[in-house]
């Protein structure tokens, strides 16, 4: 009895769990914009959830053409196309030193291998799967070149929330300086900006760590970070949230794994 | 048939209403008149064309601009109509598929398939992006203002039966209680929220989240069974 909504169907709490009914109620689109986030922020970790998602976004597209067609307005082309053209918000001025990369590729292979563990969760983001294979090896090929902090000892894949492939990659040294390197270009739309966050495992709210410009950043984190501390990426008003807590929709995140 | 079925009445009736009834004859013109815009949605497989949606994002992520512009004419009537649906509102819509499509651009080699085929990773971005939109902006004060131009494409819904998936999802949706299969339907194609579901039947939030929930659960083990 007593769902946690008080729906007061029996079972109904067991349903609620069930990835399939969780991944379903976020695809079908009934949840609000603070519960399907949380949805999609676990999906970064659970990948039963993450599948249940994409298999019910193939599964029910074909009740979208009960929408019909409807040629758009004439000028959302051009708009589109101006928004295309312009040159990315950022630079790469946020760079640290060259340097070490075969390091970082050789730990992230291991954490592949070991990927089969529950408890490994360092790489455990991309799986065996052929795609996710692609995946890796975009990232290694990116970490190649990709500044990072003395002796990382932390690693993350910042991972859209709709899907698993990498966005960013961030990298924590024992200084607790993290690098955020884009691994592929962010969507940041007109008058919008990323906002990085670290939320720490049971941490009832997150802490901003500022404005995430699309080509990454560095900064130095409060302190060292327990394994499990979430980095999360949302996206917020110019200028980032001006409530202290994430205004726009998580688009993507990842766990500090231990290196 | 003596009469022809409207779209009020199929969208009243649900999705069943739409694939059985909404394609019968008094829409046949309009398919045949809409067939070469959904060309590239349908053709997908056809990989020696060059054209199909996967090729498209595959030169789209390597920055080729005209297969974008190829892309949002074969795609942008099918995804615009889905964003109205949801947002209804025509500056709304556009937002949504501006976003969206500076996402497809942005994103395309992200595309693989283990993120579900072309045609739905499209929709998800513009329906989620729609959804963001309609829940943050308040389309409440809209919330019944239909949009009239919104046109049913019975092709489309004729299809539906053809393409293998489509059928399944049909046959499963078709062992749903009628009024949970409406549901289903309501919420993914308009968008609704549960408490706008539950305002829209008049029913308790509770009820609508366990109907929502024993559908899923229903149509996830049929699904699994005829697939």
């Amino acid at each position: 009895m007593s769902g946690s909504d008080g729906s007061g169907e029996p079972g109904d709490d067991a349903a609620a769990a069930d990835p399939h009914v969780r991944a379903g109620e976020l695809v079908l689109g009934v949840l609000t914009s603070g519960e399907a986030a949380g949805v999609r922020r676990a999906a970064m970790t659970d990948f039963d959830l993450a599948d249940a998602i994409v298999r019910w976004e193939v599964q029910l597209a074909p009740l979208a053409d009960a929408a019909g067609l409807l040629p758009p307005p004439a000028e959302l082309w051009p708009r589109i196309e101006a928004s295309v053209a312009a040159p990315q918000p950022g630079t790469a001025g946020n760079v640290v030193a060259l340097g070490g990369a075969s390091g970082n590729a050789g730990r992230a292979e291991a954490g592949r291998a070991n990927d089969n563990q529950a408890d490994d969760r360092r790489v455990g983001l991309w799986r065996g799967a052929t795609a996710a294979a692609l995946a890796l090896a975009a990232v290694l090929a990116a970490v190649a070149f990709l500044p990072h902090p003395a002796a990382p000892v932390q690693i993350a894949a910042l991972v859209p929330a709709s899907a698993p492939a990498p966005a960013f990659l961030a990298q924590v040294g024992a200084d607790n300086v993290v690098v955020v390197s884009a691994i592929s270009p962010a969507a940041v739309p007109n008058n919008r900006d990323l906002e990085l966050w670290l939320l720490p495992p049971g941490a009832a709210a997150p802490v901003s760590l500022g404005v995430l410009p699309a080509t990454g950043r560095t900064l130095t984190l409060p302190g060292p970070q327990p394994a499990g501390t979430q980095l999360l990426v949302s996206l917020e008003p110019r200028g980032g949230s001006t409530t202290g807590q994430p205004t726009g929709p998580v688009l993507y995140g990842g766990a500090l794994g231990r290196s | 048939m003596a009469w022809a079925p409207t779209w009020d009445m199929c969208e009243a009736e649900g999705v069943l209403a739409l694939l059985e009834m909404c394609s019968r004859p008094p829409f046949e013109a309009a398919r045949a008149r809409k067939r070469p815009s959904r060309r590239v949605m349908t053709e997908q497989r056809d990989f020696a064309g060059g054209d199909d949606l996967a090729s498209l994002l595959w030169r789209i992520a390597s920055g080729d601009r005209p297969a974008f512009r190829t892309l949002y004419d074969a795609q942008s009537p099918r995804l615009y109509a889905v964003a109205m649906r949801i947002t209804r509102q025509p500056a709304l819509a556009s937002d949504a598929m501006h976003d969206a499509f500076l996402q497809v651009w942005r994103n395309a080699s992200q595309f693989d398939s283990a993120r579900g085929t072309p045609e739905s990773w499209l929709l998800s971005l513009v329906r989620y992006r729609a959804l963001d939109i309609a829940r943050n902006r308040g389309r409440e004060v809209l919330r019944d203002a239909m949009p009239e131009q919104v046109d049913p494409d019975p092709d489309a819904l004729a299809q539906l039966v053809q393409r293998r998936e489509a059928a399944s999802l049909h046959q499963c949706l078709e062992r749903l209680e009628p009024e949970r299969r409406d549901l289903v339907a309501l919420a993914f194609v308009d968008g609704l929220s549960h408490s706008e579901l539950a305002e829209r039947i008049k029913m308790p939030l509770g009820t609508v989240k366990s109907w929502i929930r024993r559908s899923l659960i229903a149509l996830r083990a049929c699904l699994d069974g005829v697939s």
